[in-house]
Parts: C-alpha cells; structure tokens; sequence
C-alpha cells in the first residue's frame, strides 16, 4: 500500500513537472507571438506612416482600425520612437548620429488598411501583408503578400518576394534574387546582377529587364497581356505551357535563341550573329517580346 | 517734408489729376524743389514724345520683319564647316534621307508580320493600327540629363555609405557601364538598328534607377 502511495505520489509530481513546462513553454511562446507594446495612438485610415528600421526584422499587417500599434523588442540602448498626430506618423528607431551599428530589433506594426507606407530598411527584414506604398531596403529581404493598392518596392542588394494581388507593381533591385507570384496586374521588374524569377503570375502588363541577371518566366501569358523582356547579358528562359497563346517576338543581337517548343528555327540576325523568331502559339491571344543584347534566349514547353 | 507719390507726380505731369485734390499738389510743388523739378521733367519728356513724328506703319507692314526676326532667335547656330560651304547642295540630301529614313521605319513599324486575329491591347492602352507605342523612358537624352545630375549628387554622398554598400552599388554601376559601351559601340557599326537604340534607352533607365536607389540609400 505504501509502495502504491509512493508510486502515485512520483507519478503526479511527474505530471505536475510536465504541466509546469507545458505552461512555462506556452507563456514563452505566446510571449514570443505577441511581443510587449511599445505604443499606439490613433490615426486616420488613409493617414501616411513612415518608417525607419535600420537592422532586425520588421513585420507590417493592416488592420480595420482606425489607430496604429508596434510591438515589439528594442534592443538594448537603442531608441525607438513613434511621433506625429491623427494626420501621419514616423515610426522607427533612431540611427546613430556616429554612424556606429544599430543593434537589431523586432518590431511588429499594425496599421490602418489604408495607410500609404514609406518603409525604409538598411539591413532589416521587411516583411508586410496586405500593405500598400513604397518599401525599400539596402541589403535586407523584402517579403510581401496578400492584396495592396499599389506597391513600389526596391533595394540596393537584398533579395525581394512578392506573392500580391494589385494593380500596380513597382519593384527593383541590384543583385539580389527578385521573384515574383500572385496576380500584379501591370508590372515593372527589374534587376541589374540578380536573377528575376516570374512563377504563374497572373501579370496583363509586364515589363521585365535585367542587365546581367538571368530572366525566367514560367506559366502561361494572360490572354490579351503584353509582356516585354529585355535583358543584356543575362538570359531569358520563358517555360510555357502547351496550351499558350500569345504571339511571341524573340530577338538577340548576338546571342543565342534555343526553341523547345516548336519545330521552327531562328532566322539567323545580321552577319550571321544573334537571331530572331516569330512564333504564334494558339491563338495569339497574349503579346510577349523578348530582346537581348548577348543574353541566350530559351523557349522551353512546361512539362505536364 | 513728405514728396508727393510717383502716381501724384505722373498725373500732374500729364494733366490728368483729379480737381479735388489739383489745389494740394500744387501747393506742395510751390514750396518743395525737387517734387517740382521731377514734375517739370516728366512733362519735358511728355511735350518731346509728342514732338517726335510717328512712322506711320500698320501692323501688317512691320509684322513680316517681327516675324522674321522671332525666326531667327529660334535658329540654334551650329559652328561652321568649310565642306559644309563648299556644298550647298548637302543639306537638302541630309533632309531627304532624314524623311526616307523616317518613312521606311514608319512602314517597317506598320507591318507586323503576324497580327493576331482578335488579339487586344490590355484596355486603356492606345495602339494605332497596332503598332506598340514607345514609351517615353525609351529616350535616351532626358534620361542622360538626369543621370548626370544625379551622377554628381551620388559622388557627394558615397563617402558616407556603408563599405559594402558602396562595393555593390560600383559593382551593378560597373555592370551598367559595360551594357552601354556596348550597345554604343554596337549602333556605331548599325545606326539604324531601332532595338538597339531602345536597349541603349532601357540601360540608360536602369541606371538612372540605380542612381535613385543608392541616392536612398545614403
């Protein structure tokens, strides 16, 4: 009987240890979704918010709230600061007027659905949903989704995402990788050294150039698009499905044209360098033109 | 002693100031020297234009010279060339192949070798016999302005951007440069190929994007 007691007493001091870690656990994690409030205050929905978040990660959500809130973890002896009135906001930590490093924090900023962000970054992860206004970082990734009136996005070397449905998209960036999914309705990408990579977008105006990144394209033009690559010495690899329509203008100075889709051959350009090829796929309900300097353009089919 | 005002003194000087306040301004002129000598030489210049005869020429008659002259302005004068002079007969050539020129690429514009069957521009786009328009950013001399505009804000604020930054914003410049030496090189040996002049006009934008990102960046 004693032996039993004993067991059951082990037994829930057992339970009672792994409920006790289970909440230590839960309250660190929750901790961790929810970072502490650093200020809120209200704001007019379509007021402008402008952010400086030099180094750390920095998440942006839109809410259906006529106010904005950041929450967030400052680094140890930095500054953060959120000022201005119902009209517009800065929002940011402060660099250093030394030009020492500013250490990195996390800041997560809700905003009105409205609002037209100007969010700058040096090295600082930009991440945003939904968000719509300009977004640029210096060496930082740049992450947006969901549904924006209008994005404007550019970096010097970072790499930038974009899975959005909106009207209008801007985006740039020197040697980073720039990928793009979702449905930009007219769309201007370019990079000068980084890959440009456009995956099933949904785009009816595209321009797409690059100077020395490689250009691949893959799903299948809209009907009734207009698509524009250029590119100096990198590639373009468009990857289309076997039911695409559009009409297609493949042109290169002196590189090289490679068909996988159709039989037909490249004319050979003037004496004998470069090429050009003129194909209608289906119906020719989509307008796509390629052009490179000495750039190898590939026209592969997409495999089923 | 306040002076009479200049609107004070150009009525009395033409005999146009009103009776109510004619008896003031005179008894000013009487005791103050210098209101009354400037008076006196606004009406000297006023007797002496009415002296002077007026050409009697209507605004057709002159209008041809105004013409003429506005003409002139409009003319930039580019520095004289001896051959140039030696042969008159070259200017008339240059004009004819300059709109033999623009005709051909105005027909090669016009026929597209495969114009799709119901294919539509995306809406609120105007394609005139569905030639695709050049944008604007396809000029090569605005942008250039602007590039070297910011080409000489850019030198200013390098020195103040991170060591890394700077590697990589030479590194894409360096990029650039090389696309348009090469493209320039490429229309010295075919000036009429239109591509390359919009692939020339495209790097120049890319650069002039790169200069506003990095003008950012500092």
């Amino acid at each position: 009987m004693r032996r039993d007691a004993g067991f059951v007493t082990r037994r829930a001091r057992r339970w009672a240890a792994c409920l006790g870690a289970a909440v230590c656990w839960g309250a660190s994690a929750a901790r961790a979704q929810t970072p502490p409030l650093l200020r809120a205050q209200h704001l007019e929905s379509v007021a402008p918010v402008k952010v400086f978040f030099p180094t750390g990660t920095i998440s942006i959500a839109v809410w259906d709230k006529d106010s904005i809130a950041a929450r967030g973890i400052i680094a140890r002896g930095e500054h953060f600061y959120l000022a201005g009135d119902v009209h517009g906001v800065k929002v940011g930590i402060v660099d250093h007027a030394d030009a020492t490093p500013v250490r990195p924090s996390t800041l997560v900023l809700y905003v009105p659905r409205r609002s037209q962000l100007s969010v700058k970054a040096v090295s600082a992860a930009i991440e945003a949903r939904d968000a719509s206004g300009w977004f640029y970082s210096v060496s930082g990734p740049i992450r947006l989704t969901g549904t924006s009136s209008s994005i404007d996005v550019e970096s010097m070397a970072g790499d930038v995402a974009l899975d959005v449905v909106a009207p209008w998209v801007r985006a740039r960036t020197g040697g980073g990788r720039l990928g793009i999914r979702g449905a930009p309705e007219d769309l201007d990408a370019a990079t000068v050294r980084g890959t440009l990579d456009v995956q099933h977008a949904e785009v009816m105006r595209g321009r797409f150039a690059s100077v020395e990144g490689d250009i691949r394209f893959s799903g299948e033009p809209t009907a009734g698009g207009v698509f524009e690559f250029s590119n100096h010495a990198g590639g373009v690899a468009l990857t289309l499905p076997d039911s695409a329509s559009a009409l297609v203008d493949l042109s290169t100075i002196v590189g090289t044209i490679a068909n996988g889709f159709t039989q037909v051959r490249p004319a050979a350009g003037q004496n004998g360098r470069g090429g050009e090829l003129h194909l209608q796929l289906g119906l020719g309900a989509a307008r796509v033109t390629v052009r490179t300097f000495k750039g190898t353009i590939t026209l592969a089919k997409q495999s089923p | 002693m306040t002076h009479l005002t200049e609107a004070e003194r150009q009525c009395l000087a033409d005999g146009t100031v009103a009776p109510e306040v004619a008896e003031a301004l005179a008894s000013h002129l009487a005791v103050c020297a210098e209101c009354a000598a400037d008076v006196e030489r606004l009406r000297a210049t006023i007797r002496r234009m009415r002296e002077e005869p007026v050409p009697n020429l209507g605004l057709e008659a002159i209008w041809p010279s105004i013409r003429e002259r506005i003409e002139r302005g409009k003319v930039r004068a580019l520095p004289a060339s001896a051959s140039a002079a030696r042969r008159p007969w070259r200017g008339v050539w240059i004009g004819a192949g300059t709109a033999a020129a623009v005709i051909c690429l105005a027909l090669l514009l016009r026929v597209r070798p495969h114009e799709p069957p119901g294919s539509a521009p995306p809406a609120g786009t105007f394609v005139p016999n569905g030639v695709t328009p050049t944008p604007a950013a396809d000029s090569t001399g605005t942008s250039q302005a602007e590039i070297q505009r910011l080409l000489d804000e850019i030198e200013l604020e390098k020195a103040m951007l991170p060591p890394a930054t700077a590697a990589v914003a030479d590194s894409d410049l360096r990029a650039i440069d090389q696309a348009i030496a090469e493209l320039k090189e490429a229309i010295a040996r075919d000036p009429n190929n239109p591509a390359l002049r919009q692939m020339l006009a495209a790097s120049y934008k890319q650069q002039q994007d790169l200069l506003r990102r990095l003008h950012n960046a500092s």
